[in-house]
């Protein structure tokens, strides 16, 4: 089907921390509307993007992904009335912990994905994909 | 220089009549069904508007309500019943009040007995001079030119007719310096007024303008053979009156004949047929009738049907019912000409195509002041 | 983890999942993954026969966790979790993997790479489940009382519907007096009944109730303890009394402050010039004319949106960019009054947006009638009140006049004022409140949780949470009531047990998890086998997780996000396939 596409095997394989309320189902409604991104793009959910570890980042890549992606709760967020600066500063940690190790900190990536954000997360992918591809 | 409104002036204007002017919610429903207020922006509802403000200086340099012919489609497709084609109709009064520098028309509108009154005491007046200058009564045969000699009533006419022309200018240069006025900033050479002058012969003979309204003509129509009717009795009682106004019975072929049947058929057709709409209260527009409306309809029917009873009795050979009606007719035509024409209702038949002539002139001077300074650049 | 027996199920959905995925090479990779003792397809996992099927499954094969491959959790994560409670295993060691949102449906064109996918997120699901622990969920009782702060209408209102339910209730207000700000209203819209007479009927209804009590002249100083059993202390204003009070649910109506215009803010201090509550005042006297200081009113203006929908400026520092909500209509109702007293008098609304919404669209129209005059001025001109000659004239742009400006002489110049959040700042201490944008207090979510707060059994309502008309601060008022209501009838709540645990033995406590929490008294230092560790109370902490990135020990994580388990999640998603 996929005539000239890489097969998943050749594409960037991308890590997506999502959160349980805001980001999942704006990740679920892309599928609803069968938009397609890529089959190497993975989701984890976590309660909110607040609360994911650095560490976790850099696991992930050396573990063998090549980007991570926090889909961000924004302004969303019930739980936590500073996440968009908190998980700036958790993308920040992460970048300079991959700076330390020689890595691409633009392996790692952060957008707001709301409850309907369906296309803006499919255009991320697509996005993301590129550009790791190019790295 | 900020101008100051008048709070409440819309109060004052509705003692003219008119709709519920600040029930109006300035949707502008009005405005998008007027056929009339395409190109000039935004009436009813700017009149409507200026009264609730209280702007009586844009008000009097408005020449919206005498381009307004009420076709009454704004009053019935406003969702407030506020009746703006009433209230435009209460605006032309108003202005007509203003315009007058007397101060006779703002107090006739506003009181009945006044009106009554001066057509009372002016019709009274009439009778007088006919019982005191009167000519001998011949009672073996009709000579009405004994008993009113043509010449002393020509005389007559053309004194009142200078009286009115004197009135009815000075009124209309006070309207024009207040409309021209409005049109700040854009200058407006002399020729342009001459240039422009054809423009109200065309809309005081034809009132072509009315025929932009939507909907059947027949208003149009009946108010065109009205205009004709009452133009032709002019022509025939201040130019031709030696020839009207004889003993001799023409034949019926005759033009005096011919043209007076016409005119006073016309007149009486249409005041009888305006008189039933407004009885009626059918149409929408017909539903309010202020007490000067009855005022005006009532004389002119009066004047054409006691013009036609002289004729009548003339032909019959009665004497003393002919002089009799003559004079009840000239005590019924004088006042409505002195009364209606100046101070009332009848002074639209001026002030219409008097407005039509200031808006074609104010178009030419913004035509010429848009044209001159692309040119320049 | 060693032992540990975890069952795969796999859902076909129709062929919502199995078009697109080999869900047979899917169960036959996943059957060999270690710990898993069984892997199952179904043609609808959740039908009653397959739950039926899955249960027994569980029970034969004596399984310790399932991972169930269907739907988003959105759908069914509550409905196959009371299945792995009636099979007999806890309901937090079953894990849902969506295969469909996130897999199916996003790549239908990719079978091959699908199913792929597929095999690697179900076994991230089995090392989840692997990791995981079996949890209870928290139950708390709770004390069958409730505390209102402000007696207002709403928090009156509020008293008498808990009352109603058998609730017994604490009714604390700051002031000497009840009411808060209606009484001094006069008529209210819609239907003109005084202020002071529906103030009175609530509290002649309150004293009759033996189960409220009304303390006035009071406040809440402190607060303990977490949803269903709050300790809290309320002092009389002159510091001579203090009361401790057990309640299991708190409900806030403080109601707001009138916005107070800053002097000269359209003219605000000169003669003449009052706003839209000190003209009230002075209606009630009027009879047959009206009258300020002596002089008779011909002429008033009313200039909208002060302290509405403004942006920060020299004279008011703090913008409002919210509507205040009632003021149009109250504007407009006054106007009614005003006319009802002389119907001669002229007024002019300059105001920006019209907003007397709902069916206060009649006394819109209504005033209208009455003779009023409405005129709109653009946004970013609003009118000038001036005294030249002694006289106020208001200079407005009509935008009906296209902009042009013109000059209202006006008596007096009515200036129609909003709801500014109410100071009270040590109440937001106390009970530490989420502030809004705005200024006044937050709910959870707007449209779905709107008077509850994120601090579980403190529920918000009436004017505190934003602007409202009286008749909206009483619906929200028993909309706190039913929600507060619903906590204390049961008995108990349930606490989800997805909470951070902190590892004491990798804790030496340095302060940053209890920096990172928002949440009062969650994070407590606590000395534990002879050192200073962090502990996490589990019925005050929301689960969020914003303590674990900050801490370097890795000593804290959340129960079901653990770093173990994320980490063992990661593996199972990149391993190789063989």
């Amino acid at each position: 089907m996929a005539k000239a596409a890489p097969s998943a095997g050749n594409r960037p394989k991308i890590l997506v921390f999502s959160t349980n309320t805001i980001s999942d189902p704006g990740i679920d409604l892309a599928g609803s509307q069968h938009m397609s991104y890529s089959p190497s793009v993975k989701v984890i959910s976590v309660p909110c993007s607040g609360g994911i570890h650095p560490n976790w980042v850099l696991y992930a890549l050396e573990a063998g992904f090549d980007g991570v992606f926090i889909a961000a709760d924004g302004g969303d967020c019930a739980c936590l009335p500073d996440c968009t600066a908190r998980t700036a500063r958790i993308v920040e940690r992460a970048q300079g912990l991959l700076k330390e190790r020689g890595s691409d900190p633009r392996r790692v990536k952060m957008a707001a994905i709301c409850s309907v954000c369906s296309e803006p997360f499919v255009s991320h992918m697509r996005q993301f994909t590129e550009a790791l591809s190019k790295l | 220089m900020t101008y100051r409104v008048e709070p409440g002036l819309h109060r004052d204007v509705a003692k003219f009549g008119g709709g519920d002017v600040t029930t109006c919610m300035n949707c502008g429903t009005c405005t998008a069904t007027c056929p009339q207020s395409a190109e000039t922006g935004g009436f009813p509802r700017r009149i409507i508007h200026l009264l609730q403000v209280g702007h009586r200086e844009k008000l009097a340099g408005s020449l919206e309500p005498w381009l307004c012919y009420y076709c009454g489609d704004c009053s019935e497709s406003c969702p407030r019943d506020a009746n703006p084609g009433e209230t435009m109709m209460a605006a032309r009064r108003y202005l007509t009040g203003m315009y007058d520098w007397t101060g006779l028309g703002k107090r006739f509108y506003v009181s009945t007995w006044w009106e009554i009154g001066a057509i009372a005491a002016v019709g009274l007046f009439t009778v007088g001079l006919f019982a005191l200058f009167h000519g001998p009564v011949v009672t073996g045969r009709v000579e009405l030119n004994t008993f009113a000699p043509v010449k002393w009533v020509e005389i007559g006419d053309w004194i009142m007719g200078g009286v009115l022309a004197f009135l009815l200018l000075s009124n209309g240069w006070r309207m024009s310096r207040w409309v021209m006025g409005a049109g700040k900033g854009v200058d407006v050479p002399f020729s342009l007024y001459l240039r422009k002058l054809p423009a109200f012969f065309a809309h005081f003979a034809t009132q072509k303008r009315w025929r932009e309204c939507e909907g059947p003509k027949t208003r149009w129509l009946k108010h065109f053979l009205l205009v004709t009717g009452y133009l032709t009795m002019m022509m025939l009682v201040i130019v031709g009156l030696r020839w009207f106004q004889t003993d001799e019975i023409v034949p019926f072929y005759h033009p005096t004949r011919l043209l007076g049947y016409y005119a006073a058929a016309a007149l009486l057709y249409v005041t009888g047929d305006f008189l039933l709409g407004r009885l009626r209260r059918k149409d929408g527009i017909h539903k309010h009738s202020e007490p000067t409306d009855w005022v005006f309809l009532v004389l002119l029917g009066l004047a054409a049907l006691t013009g036609i009873l002289v004729h009548a009795f003339r032909l019959l050979g009665l004497p003393l019912a002919t002089y009799s009606t003559y004079v009840a007719h000239m005590a019924i035509v004088v006042p409505m000409l002195v009364v209606e024409v100046p101070f009332g209702k009848w002074g639209h038949m001026f002030y219409r195509p008097f407005a039509a002539y200031l808006a074609a002139v104010k178009q030419g001077a913004a035509e010429a002041a848009s044209l001159g300074p692309s040119r320049a650049a | 983890m060693i032992g540990k027996r975890i069952g795969a199920f796999l859902c076909h959905c129709g062929g919502n999942i199995s078009d697109y995925v080999d869900e047979e090479k899917v169960r036959a990779a996943v059957e060999k993954e270690s710990g898993v003792a069984v892997a199952k397809t179904f043609l609808f996992a959740c039908s009653e026969a397959s739950q039926e099927e899955m249960i027994r499954t569980i029970r034969e094969e004596k399984l310790d966790g399932i991972v169930i491959a269907s739907c988003s959790p959105k759908l069914h994560l509550d409905t196959f979790r009371a299945m792995a409670r009636r099979s007999g295993i806890n309901r937090y060691m079953y894990t849902q993997v969506n295969v469909r949102e996130q897999c199916s449906w996003a790549h239908r064109h990719e079978r091959e790479e699908a199913t792929e996918k597929a095999i690697r997120l179900v076994r991230a699901g089995v090392a989840h489940s692997r990791l995981g622990v079996p949890l209870t969920d928290l139950r708390i009782e709770t004390t069958p009382a409730a505390l209102v702060v402000g007696a207002g209408v709403a928090g009156m209102r509020a008293a008498l519907a808990l009352s109603d339910m058998g609730i017994a209730v604490y009714l604390v207000e700051q002031a000497a007096r009840v009411g808060g700000r209606v009484p001094a209203w006069g008529k209210m819209f819609p239907n003109d009944r005084e202020g002071a007479e529906i103030v009175d009927t609530l509290l002649q209804a309150i004293r009759r109730r033996e189960n409220i009590t009304l303390f006035t002249g009071a406040e809440v100083v402190e607060k303990r303890g977490s949803v269903g059993d709050f300790s809290v202390k309320v002092r009389a204003a002159d510091g001579t009394e203090e009361i401790a009070l057990r309640v299991g649910a708190i409900v806030v109506a403080t109601g707001f402050d009138p916005y107070l215009p800053a002097a000269g803010e359209f003219g605000y201090g000169a003669p003449g010039v009052v706003t839209l509550p000190e003209f009230r005042e002075l209606l009630p006297a009027a009879e047959g004319k009206l009258r300020y200081r002596d002089r008779e009113v011909r002429n008033i203006v009313y200039i909208y949106c002060v302290g509405s929908r403004q942006a920060a400026a020299k004279e008011n520092p703090r913008p409002n960019l919210y509507c205040s909500r009632y003021c149009c209509t109250a504007a407009v109702h006054t106007a009614l009054l005003a006319a009802g007293v002389d119907a001669g008098v002229n007024q002019y609304h300059l105001y920006r947006d019209m907003r007397t919404y709902g069916k206060n669209e009649i006394l819109f129209e209504e005033a209208g009638r009455k003779g009023s005059v409405f005129l709109r001025y653009p946004d970013d001109a609003p009118p000038v009140v001036e005294r030249p000659g002694g006289e106020l004239l208001v200079r407005v742009r009509d935008v009906l006049l296209g902009g042009e400006e013109i000059g209202i002489p006006a008596d007096l110049v009515v200036l129609v004022t909003g709801m500014a959040p109410r100071e009270n700042a040590n109440l937001v201490n106390v009970l530490k409140l989420p502030v809004g944008a705005g200024g006044f207090f937050n709910e959870i979510h707007p449209k779905l949780r709107p008077v509850e707060t994120m601090i579980d059994g403190v529920f918000i309502s009436g004017a505190a949470q934003g602007p409202k008309t009286l008749a909206e601060s009483v619906a929200s008022s028993l909309a706190a009531v039913s929600k507060g209501a619903a906590l204390l009838l049961k008995g108990y709540v349930d606490l989800s047990p997805l909470v951070a645990k902190v590892d004491t033995e990798a804790c030496a406590w340095c302060g940053e998890c209890g920096n990172a929490c928002p949440y009062d008294g969650a994070v407590e230092r606590v000395r534990q086998g002879g050192k200073e560790v962090a502990y996490v109370h589990p019925a005050l902490c929301k689960g969020c997780g914003g303590c674990v990135p900050v801490c370097p020990a890795e000593a804290v994580g959340l129960e079901g996000y653990t770093n173990d388990q994320v980490k063992a999640m990661i593996d199972a998603l990149v391993r190789e396939i063989v």
